[in-house]
């Protein structure tokens, strides 16, 4: 379970009339981490990555990644696991 | 010199001040696990200066409530990376102490896409690249971060780093791929070389090249000062992902999916100097060398073969769920199994040395997604550390405790300063009742040496 705590800075400072100006801030943290440093979004959609014009992965919401191979006129020879089928699908599903 | 001069040059050296105008030598990580497969040739050997031959002693074991990386071994610490629990992207690096794996400082939450980053540690620095490309620089000793900095031009990393005198190499992909140099002072990317892809291969080190290697395989070796690309092996098709290469004697040592319609193949050893292939193998995992043997694991069984003939002197099934990548420690092969063993085997002859069932099962490295971090054995500083499902274990050998302890006894005055992993029977204190237990698991006929 996380640990989930609030912290208050209080601080205060003289302004140019002689008073007083508090300042209040509070940080909520998760395990000790302030959450806008937490990790990043949830995809919903495969990160594609290319290399001259040609998809070569593709990588899953859950990390698991399809490769691509070519051959050197660029046509398609396989794919690794071979049930991620064919790149242009791949496309056009994300 | 003027006598001025002469006596602050006397006040300098008397106070042991390190001159700024010093050239900073390289350090001497020997000893220590560095780097994927222990160091950054990722050959998987290390040999220890004092003795360390199984029996195998655990000393502590700690869950961490996620996928764990390769550990690092150094400065008296165990660095790994591992799958934030909880089920959201990112992952934690964690410090802990060698001696009963206690948190020295973090676990400090890495950003990124994915479950994915790994770390390299050199001169004082732990250095961690996560999905996204953000490369960080931790003080080893306390943690905090000494600069922090995103890798331009590409968008998805998942090659663990490596860090040799001065130097982090990474490799990213995206659009086509780039290998980095980043100056391990600040920061400040030294170089980038384009390759084919950048995924999946842990940069390898010689004394003055890097190479990586990507699919079919497009292999490639620069020149680790300037960055030139000194050659690009291209085989019969390009494509996405990678794996990381083992630099050994002259070779170099790259995996992909098969290479031949047979699907018998899937690595080839290049001549590092032409990059033209001189042999080949198959290996599921980084094959690990040692003296004339390297040690290849391929469909669940661990082969010894001769690097100059290529002949196969052993073979070793264990349990039949031989997954990781074998590592070598003082002239002893350790491989583990998804079953949870761990097996130690004679460089030489095969033989089974030691089973130990680590409680969890012990994962093959996934070097295609971005699921985990790499992960595999290591050994360093006289330990063994195997990450178990989402369990650390870490263990030292019973000679080599011997040899501590009986040392700690024989120290003349004071109480020894050895770590309290050493006090087998739990009185906080190193005695001859902690000799007498480590003599009783030493097996007969098999003396420490």
């Amino acid at each position: 379970m996380r640990n989930i705590k609030i912290s208050s800075y209080i601080s205060s400072r003289i302004n140019s009339k002689g008073f007083a100006i508090v300042i209040t801030s509070v940080l909520l943290s998760i395990n000790g981490v302030s959450q806008a440093e937490n990790v990043g979004k949830i995809k919903t959609k495969d990160n594609l990555t290319y290399k001259d014009g040609r998809l070569i992965q593709a990588i899953t919401p859950d990390g698991h990644r399809c490769t691509f191979n070519y051959a050197p006129n660029g046509d398609f020879i396989s794919s690794v696991p071979s049930s991620c089928g064919n790149p242009k699908d791949r496309v056009k599903q994300n | 010199m003027k006598p001025l001069t002469r006596v602050i040059g006397c006040l300098i050296f008397s106070l042991g001040i390190t001159p700024a105008f010093a050239k900073k030598l390289p350090a001497d990580n020997s000893q220590s696990a560095v780097a994927y497969q222990i160091n950054v040739a990722h050959t998987g050997a290390i040999t220890f200066t004092n003795a360390f031959s199984p029996p195998l002693n655990e000393i502590w074991r700690k869950d961490l409530g996620g996928a764990i990386s390769y550990p690092l071994i150094a400065e008296g610490k165990v660095f790994v990376t591992v799958v934030e629990a909880g089920g959201g992207y990112g992952t934690m690096l964690y410090a802990l102490d060698q001696t009963n794996g206690t948190s020295v400082w973090g676990p400090v939450v890495l950003d990124g896409t994915y479950f994915w980053a790994n770390a390299a540690y050199d001169q004082g620095q732990v250095f961690v690249v996560n999905f996204d490309g953000l490369l960080k620089a931790f003080d080893a000793k306390t943690g905090n971060v000494n600069w922090s900095v995103q890798l331009p031009g590409q968008y998805a990393f998942s090659s663990a780093p490596t860090a040799a005198n001065g130097t982090v190499y990474i490799g990213g992909a995206g659009s086509g791929g780039t290998l980095y140099a980043v100056n391990e002072t600040n920061g400040e990317v030294l170089w980038t070389g384009s390759v084919a892809n950048g995924d999946n291969s842990s940069p390898a080190l010689s004394a003055d090249s890097v190479f990586v290697s990507y699919a079919c395989p497009q292999s490639y070796k620069f020149d680790r000062l300037t960055g030139n690309q000194l050659w690009h092996y291209s085989g019969p098709c390009s494509g996405g992902g990678g794996k990381t290469t083992v630099y050994y004697n002259g070779r170099l040592y790259v995996r992909d999916v098969f290479f031949d319609d047979d699907y018998t193949v899937n690595g080839y050893a290049l001549d590092a100097i032409s990059g033209q292939p001189t042999g080949h193998f198959s290996a599921s995992a980084a094959p690990a060398f040692s003296g004339k043997l390297g040690f290849f694991l391929n469909n669940g069984t661990l082969q010894a073969k001769t690097t100059d003939t290529d002949q196969t002197v052993w073979s070793f099934a264990g349990d039949g769920a031989l997954s990781t990548a074998p590592i070598v420690v003082n002239n002893v092969v350790y491989v583990g199994s998804t079953s949870g063993s761990l097996y130690a085997l004679n460089t030489t002859s095969g033989e089974q040395i030691s089973q130990i069932n680590v409680g969890a099962s012990i994962p093959a490295p996934d070097e295609h997604n971005v699921s985990q971090p790499l992960t595999g054995l290591s050994a360093g500083e006289e330990m063994i550390v195997v990450p178990a499902g989402n369990t650390l274990v870490a263990f030292k050998a019973v000679c080599t405790m011997h040899h501590h302890i009986k040392g700690a006894l024989g120290a003349k005055s004071g109480q020894p300063t050895f770590d309290a992993a050493l006090d087998l029977n739990h009185d906080d204190r190193i005695d001859s009742n902690d000799l007498a237990i480590l003599e009783r698991r030493v097996p007969k006929g098999k003396p420490c040496k």
